[in-house]
């Protein structure tokens, strides 16, 4: 079969000494760069990227994606364990994760994140040699009144992120799709909500908002809190998952990989959408949705399964068309360009030693990552033993420079503040973060792709119904939101009955 | 029936996002909203913002009509410690550097802690210090400033 | 006793005086002796950032002083020109100004916070990026004059990508809208890739595109090239005729990036800089390296640098006027 000639052809290209080398010092270095919150792969990659001009491409690359889909192992491990989503594909994981870790399972915890993440690395690994050319095909389909309704259904799903009251989830998504606002209007230029202030011209960073909003506002509530009970249990249940714990994830983790490299491949959406929509059909799905929230390890299983198989589908748009689907894509296509490498369909058929290489050393990353990781399980867990009033100071520290680092800016810093206060005056008054930062990461996509697709059709709606994409997104999100709001509806009306 | 305003958490909750929306419309009534055509840059945030406005009025009036639980107490202390010492740093960062914006951020930080010895808190400064400076400058090649001068 | 009073004053007034005097000189002799700030305003990974990073490297190689490239992006790229326009000019802190932040933005943006000319030394060009007219396949116009006939025979119904109001692809678009008489709807994207990916996939007719992120469409034959936007041809695809010669004479839009120092950089300083900068880009893997990645490097004189500015400045002025773009 000329599937396993070319996989039997990459693993031979990616098991050569040199290029198993960079394998690892590209997956060290992106796990340390996903744990460490404020730096990420982008800036990384770019930093090491003279390092590259004297390696052979493929070595480069091979070294760059393993950068990538590192920083997304690394970035669960500081989720789950303080409750900092290092990248804004972790932002879920903290949900379920550190409630987990909370109760003495952060080593089941990491363990799923990391085996699940493992699965879902391998399965995309196939998927993307088997399916690369005809799915970039696809994804090349979607056009703005598609985007538009998948954030829709994006947004709507978010609701469902929530535990509490549907109208402050509603609400929260909305003041986050307004904090997405703030800054330069793609579409006309101008700058909403700046006061004048430069920095914010391209918005508030994300990076200040979750830690502001999931970290410092933890902090804080763990600081009130009376009583001499500490933070982290220190009674450790055990570093791996039980069988329990397996029975029920697996099926989470097969349908967080199928669902990350579907939508992992769409340009733009990237690795954010996967772990959101996973974590709401995992907690749709399940017997007992009011688990979420407190430790249900579907809510890890899923999410981490989904960001690390969108991670890699991600670059089948960059390797088969030659469309980078993110920013950390771009910089791979300059590196490409720089080794003199046109990306775009004809790397598979031109370069077979690169895209087989590249393939193949994928599976070969992940399989160090899960090596590497797994042990450190122990060390992070003995990490959380150690008394809160020691632990806390750390973690701001490393909130504080990790955000300070990004564009070596004060004002960023001063964000997590203001951050921090809204997100405990919100949990205050029974308000999640979790919708919030959904509404933040989407409202700026949804609203310039409303607009595009509005001059686009010059003022016609119809056409979000029109194409079938978008009409089939846009049923969907209606038939979600219909599953959340009727439930609620009956349960308020015999509430009000008592 | 006496209207009674129960001062509960919905209640506070509405009025903070009739605070935002408010806001949220006031922030771009300078830009045009345009047309459905060709919207401006006004028309999606002041929709929006009247949204969460009258997400905010059913929050408010949900409150007088239903009883729900009353507000937590507050524990300022390590709320304006934690806070100021994030501010702080942000301050001080720039001026004078790293190792003094640290000092700041542990000292008062460890404040806004249950207990503070001082002992404890110089040693866990120096190690924290030393290990920024190690990882960030040094390991990473940031560029901070580390020393005051 | 005043007497000795008078002696050591005077004594330490002179030390005083030389040694700030001689600083001026010996900070030119002994520069760099910490290391230097290059200010990239653009995200890192772009064209831009590429590009400084390329010599930024070398030149550390070669005075052995760590050049440490500080990405701030923002606003076009007005945020990392202003850092730099307030900067010290001790010749530790520069910039890599582009035809965005140093000839646009001071008629696009109403209240710059920087003047282009007077807040800035400028040191050298380092390279220029042509943007290059290519539509989509399925566009019936194989050539600049058949674009335009098309467009004069559908007004309103072709649009025009661009990576963003006020930057640079806008602005070409809209020379050609008025150089061509033609009415096409401009639809801004987030950024050069999502806006080619929009003419492959057909959702915008025609672009004007940074030459980068197009060569691999271009390559794939996924967009068909119609000219690129430089007075003269490209080095990198010398096939193509420019948009002058195809059609539209006079026309000329280039990304240009070049390093600048704040005003008031010793002399001294900004020829050291300029010398070492020259050399590097006349160097034969950099240049390779920037041809790959579809830029042409370019050096001149500080004195020619700072003449081009201005009349860069004139020219984007006169676009932005005669087109009525704005950001509103």
């Amino acid at each position: 079969m000329d599937l396993l000639h070319n996989l039997i052809f990459g693993f031979g290209v990616a098991f050569s000494p040199v290029n198993l080398l960079y394998c690892l010092i590209g997956v060290i270095v992106g796990t340390l760069i996903g744990v460490l919150p404020g730096i990420g792969p982008l800036a990384t990659i770019a930093m090491l990227l003279p390092a590259t001009f004297y390696l052979s491409p493929v070595s480069a690359l091979i070294m760059l994606a393993g950068i990538f889909y590192g920083a997304q192992y690394g970035g669960s491990t500081t989720s789950i364990l303080v409750n900092i989503p290092g990248e804004s594909s972790s932002v879920v994981t903290c949900l379920d994760g550190y409630a987990m870790a909370r109760q003495g399972r952060a080593g089941p915890a990491l363990a799923i994140a990391a085996l699940g993440s493992f699965f879902a690395g391998c399965v995309a690994t196939v998927i993307i040699a088997l399916f690369a050319p005809p799915l970039a095909k696809i994804a090349l389909e979607f056009r703005s009144p598609d985007y538009f309704s998948l954030m829709v259904l994006g947004l709507v799903s978010a609701a469902v992120l929530a535990r509490g009251s549907l109208l402050k989830a509603f609400a929260m998504i909305i003041l986050g799709l307004l904090l997405g606002l703030v800054g330069t209007d793609v579409n006309s230029g101008a700058s909403r909500y700046t006061f004048g202030i430069s920095e914010l011209f391209d918005g508030i960073s994300f990076v200040a908002i979750a830690m502001g909003m999931f970290g410092l506002s933890e902090i804080i509530f763990n600081l009130e809190a009376k009583g001499k009970k500490e933070i982290f249990t220190s009674h450790i249940h055990g570093l791996m998952p039980t069988k329990a714990d397996v029975k029920a994830s697996w099926k989470a983790v097969i349908r967080g990989t199928l669902l990350g490299s579907a939508l992992g491949i769409l340009p733009g959406s990237g690795s954010i959408i996967p772990p959101f929509a996973s974590y709401t059909l995992e907690k749709k799905l399940a017997a007992d949705p009011s688990r979420f929230g407190q430790g249900a390890i579907e809510g890890v299983a899923g999410p981490e399964s989904a960001n690390n198989a969108g991670a890699q589908t991600s670059f089948i748009p960059l390797l088969t068309l030659g469309i980078p689907s993110n920013a950390v894509m771009a910089m791979m296509m300059g590196a490409m360009m720089i080794h003199g490498i046109a990306p775009g369909p004809e790397v598979i058929s031109k370069q077979p030693d690169l895209f087989w290489g590249v393939v193949a050393s994928m599976w070969i990353g992940n399989l160090m990552l899960v090596v590497l990781n797994l042990p450190l399980i122990g060390i992070w867990v003995r990490l959380l033993t150690v008394p809160y009033r020691f632990l806390f100071p750390a973690i701001l520290i490393f909130c504080c420079i990790g955000a300070y680092s990004l564009n070596s800016s004060a004002l960023d810093v001063g964000f997590i503040a203001i951050f921090g206060l809204l997100g405990y005056v919100f949990r205050k008054l029974d308000c999640e973060p979790a919708p919030l930062i959904l509404g933040f990461i989407l409202g700026p996509m949804m609203e310039e792709n409303l607009r595009r697709t509005m001059v686009l059709s010059r003022g016609d709606p119809t056409i979000f119904f029109t194409r079938p994409i978008s009409c089939g997104l846009l049923l969907a999100a209606a038939f979600l939101l219909m599953l959340i709001v009727f439930p609620t509806l009956r349960h308020k009306r015999e509430e009000v009955k008592e | 029936m006496r209207v009674k305003i129960h001062k509960t958490r919905d209640f506070y909750c509405g009025l903070l996002f009739i605070f935002f929306g408010t806001c949220a419309i006031l922030g771009v009534r300078h830009y045009p909203m345009g047309s459905a055509n060709r919207m401006g840059p006004g028309y999606f945030p002041t929709t929006l913002g009247g949204i969460l406005i009258i997400f905010g009025l059913i929050s408010v009036v949900r409150a007088i009509w239903l009883t729900r639980s009353s507000l937590e107490p507050w524990g300022l202390r390590p709320l304006i410690l934690v806070l100021g010492s994030v501010v702080t740093f942000a301050s001080l960062i720039n001026s004078l550097g790293l190792v003094v914006a640290t000092l700041t951020l542990v000292v008062i930080g460890s404040l806004g802690g249950r207990e503070f010895r001082l002992k404890e808190v110089a040693i866990l400064y120096l190690l924290l210090a030393a290990l920024a400076v190690g990882v960030f400058v040094y390991g990473l090649r940031l560029p901070f400033k580390v020393w005051p001068i | 006793m005043r007497k000795k009073w008078e002696w050591s004053l005077l004594t330490i007034g002179c030390i005083v005086v030389l040694t700030v005097g001689s600083m001026g000189v010996a900070h030119a002799q002994s520069y760099p002796n910490k290391p230097i700030r290059l200010v990239v305003p653009f995200i890192a990974g772009g064209a831009a950032d590429l590009l400084a990073r390329e010599v930024g490297q070398k030149l550390a190689e070669s005075w052995g002083q760590p050049v440490v490239i500080e990405n701030k992006p923002g606003a076009g790229g007005v945020i990392g020109a202003e850092i730099v326009a307030k900067a010290a000019p001790d010749g530790y802190t520069l910039v890599l100004g582009t035809v965005v932040t140093h000839a646009i933005d001071v008629s696009m943006v109403s209240k710059l916070p920087y003047d282009p000319i007077k807040d800035f030394s400028p040191i050298t060009l380092v390279g220029s990026i042509a943007n290059v007219l290519v539509v989509n396949p399925s566009v019936p116009a194989n050539s600049v004059k058949e674009l335009i006939a098309l467009a004069k025979s559908k007004p309103g119904q072709l649009n025009f990508a661009s990576s963003g109001s006020g930057l640079s692809q806008h602005l070409a678009g809209e020379l050609f809208k008025t150089m061509a008489g033609v009415d096409i709807v401009h639809i801004p994207y987030k950024g050069s890739i999502p806006a080619i990916t929009a003419v492959v996939n057909g959702e915008s007719s025609l672009i004007l595109n940074v030459l980068p992120t197009t060569i691999p469409q271009i390559k794939a034959g996924k967009v068909r090239p119609l000219a690129v936007t430089s007075a003269k041809r490209s080095a990198i695809l010398p096939d193509l005729p420019t948009v002058s010669e195809a059609g539209l004479p006079g026309f000329d839009v280039v990304s240009w990036f070049g390093i600048l120092a704040p005003a008031g950089t010793p002399k001294e300083i900004v020829a050291k800089l300029n010398k070492e900068i020259v050399k590097i880009l006349q160097m034969p893997d950099v240049r390779d390296r920037l041809f790959k990645q579809g830029a042409e490097p370019l050096s001149c004189t500080p004195e020619q640098f700072d003449a081009h500015i201005k009349q860069e400045i004139v020219k984007w002025g006169e676009v932005v006027k005669k087109s009525g773009a704005k950001m509103e």
